[in-house]
C-alpha cells in the first residue's frame, strides 16, 4: 500500500505544479466563469415578470444562453481533460528513463498504474467540483435564487457522474500510454525493456 | 555457504529469438561478479530475470533464497538495481528524487530524510542535494543512481553498465565506490560491462556472455589457464575474452 500512496502523492503534486495543468485549469475556469455569468444574466432577463419555474437553479447549468451550457461543456471537453491528464502517464516515465528503476522498487506494477489513475481522477474531481461551485456561486449572485435540497442533490449526482465520465477517458488514455510504452521493443511483455 | 544469486538453466525467448540460453551461474555473498559481453548478448535480460522484472521462459533463479519470478516484491526489497543510463525526474532536486524512492521503499517521511542525507553523503553529493537533477553532470547522475540503490540498504546490487559514458575521473570514482560496497559493507555486486580492463581490476570472478550463452565463468586466473594454456605468467582479460569471442564466432 505504501507504494500506491507514494505514487499517488507524487503524481498529484506533479499535476498541480505542471504548466500544462495550470494552463488547462486557467482556460477552463475562464470559460466557465464567462458562461456562468452570461447564462445567469440571460436567465434573469428571461424570467422577469414570470413566476419562478421549478428547479430554476439547475437551469444555470443546462440553459444554453448565447454560447453553450456547462453540462454541454463538460460533455464535450470532459474527454479532452481526461486524455490530456493521462495520455503520457507511463511513456513519460519511459522517455525520461525512470520506468526501469520505478519497477525495480519493492512495489507491485499495478500500484504504478493505479496510483497514476487515482491521482488523475482526484485532479478531475477537484477541477469539476471547482467549476460547479463557481457557477453555482455566481448564479446565486446574479440570479438571486437560493437552491433547494432537490437541486443540490441533482447537482451532486451530476458531479459524481461527470467524474466517472471523465475517469473513463482518463483510464483509456493511461491504457494507451501503457501500450505505447511497451510496443517499442520486443520485450513488450515486460514494462521495463 | 549458499550462493546469494543463483540461476539454473535460465532461458528467455522472444518469439523465435533466444535472448538468454540455459544460463547457469552462482554468485557468493559479498563477491564482485563482473558480467561481460558485447551489446545485445543478453546481459540486461539476465539481470531483469534475476530481479523478477521479466519472467523466464524456462529455468529458474534464486536471489537471497527467494524465487524472483514468484516473489518479485520481496526480492526487490533486498536487492538494488541501477539500470543502464538511469533517468531521474529532471525538475525535482536530487534530494526529492531520492526521497520519492525512499517512500516507494516504505520509509516514512521522518525516517526518509536522514536516510537520504546519509546516502547522499556516502556518494559525495550532499552539497548538490538541493539542485535540480536537470543541472547534474553525467557523473553526478550515476552517483545519484548509486545513492538511490543504497537507500534500501541492499544485500546485493545489480549495476548495469555503471561506468558507461563516464570520464576517466568519474570512472575511477565509480569503481572505487563499487569496490567499497563489497569490501566495506559486504554487499554483493553483480555488474555488467563491456570495458574489460575495469572488470579485470575490480572483479573477484567474471562471467562471459556471448550470443545469449554464458561461455565461461570463474576467477580470471582460472579462465586464463583454461583458455590460454597453463604457465602463462601475464595475461589480460582482453586476451581471454577475445579467445572465447573467436571460438564462438567460429562455431557459429
Amino acid at each position: 500500500m505504501y507504494g500506491l500512496a507514494a505514487i499517488y502523492r507524487k503524481e498529484l503534486e506533479d499535476h498541480f505544479s505542471n504548466v500544462r495543468f495550470t494552463l488547462l485549469l486557467t482556460v477552463i475556469l475562464m470559460i466557465s466563469l464567462i458562461m456562468a455569468f452570461m447564462t445567469g444574466a440571460g436567465l434573469r432577463k428571461e424570467l422577469e415578470g414570470f413566476t419562478k419555474p421549478a428547479l430554476v437553479f439547475l437551469m444555470l447549468f443546462t440553459s444554453t444562453g448565447t454560447l453553450f451550457s456547462l453540462v454541454q461543456f463538460v460533455a464535450f471537453f470532459g474527454p479532452l481533460i481526461g486524455l490530456v491528464l493521462g495520455f503520457d502517464a507511463i511513456n513519460r516515465e519511459r522517455a525520461q528513463r525512470t520506468l526501469a528503476k520505478l519497477v525495480a522498487q519493492p512495489i507491485h506494477r499495478d500500484a504504478i498504474i493505479n496510483g497514476k489513475f487515482l491521482a488523475g481522477i482526484t485532479t478531475v474531481a477537484l477541477l469539476l467540483a471547482a467549476i460547479t461551485l463557481m457557477t453555482a456561486g455566481l448564479g446565486l449572485w446574479v440570479l438571486g435564487v437560493v437552491p433547494g435540497g432537490e437541486e443540490v442533490g441533482r447537482l451532486a449526482a451530476w458531479l459524481v457522474l461527470s467524474v466517472f465520465y471523465v475517469g473513463f477517458w482518463l483510464g483509456l488514455a493511461i491504457f494507451c500510454s501503457v501500450v505505447a510504452a511497451g510496443s517499442r521493443s520486443p520485450a513488450s511483455c515486460s514494462m521495463v525493456n | 555457504m549458499a550462493p546469494i544469486i543463483e540461476a539454473r538453466d535460465l532461458t528467455k525467448r522472444y518469439g523465435e529469438q533466444v535472448a538468454v540460453n540455459r544460463l547457469n551461474l552462482a554468485v557468493g555473498e559479498g563477491e564482485i561478479f563482473g558480467f561481460l559481453g558485447p551489446n545485445g548478448a543478453g546481459k540486461t535480460t539476465t539481470i531483469l530475470m534475476l530481479l523478477g522484472l521479466s519472467e523466464p521462459t524456462a529455468g529458474s533463479a534464486r536471489v537471497c533464497g527467494l524465487d524472483p519470478a514468484r516473489d518479485p516484491v520481496r526480492v526487490k526489497r533486498l536487492v538494488g538495481y541501477l539500470p543502464e543510463n538511469v533517468g531521474f525526474y529532471e525538475d525535482m532536486t536530487g534530494f526529492e528524487n531520492l526521497h520519492y524512492v525512499a517512500r516507494l521503499n516504505g520509509l516514512r517521511n521522518r525516517d526518509s530524510r536522514p536516510r537520504v542525507q546519509t546516502v547522499l553523503e556516502q556518494v559525495g553529493l550532499a552539497g548538490e542535494a538541493r539542485k535540480r537533477v536537470g543541472a547534474y553532470s553525467h557523473g553526478m547522475r550515476q552517483r545519484l543512481g548509486i545513492a538511490e540503490v543504497l537507500l534500501k540498504d541492499p544485500r546485493a546490487v545489480f549495476l548495469d553498465e555503471p561506468t558507461l559514458g563516464l570520464d576517466p575521473d568519474g570512472t575511477r570514482k565509480m569503481l572505487e565506490m563499487i569496490r567499497s560496497l563489497s569490501r566495506d559493507r559486504g554487499i554483493t555486486v553483480f555488474f555488467s560491462s563491456h570495458l574489460l580492463d575495469q572488470v579485470q581490476r575490480l572483479s573477484d570472478r567474471v562471467g562471459i556472455m556471448l550470443g545469449g550463452s554464458l561461455v565461461a565463468a570463474g576467477p580470471i586466473h582460472e579462465l586464463a589457464q583454461q583458455s590460454l594454456g597453463v604457465g602463462r605468467e601475464s595475461y589480460t582479460l582482453e586476451e581471454i575474452y577475445m579467445r572465447y569471442f573467436r571460438e564462438t564466432q567460429m562455431a557459429a
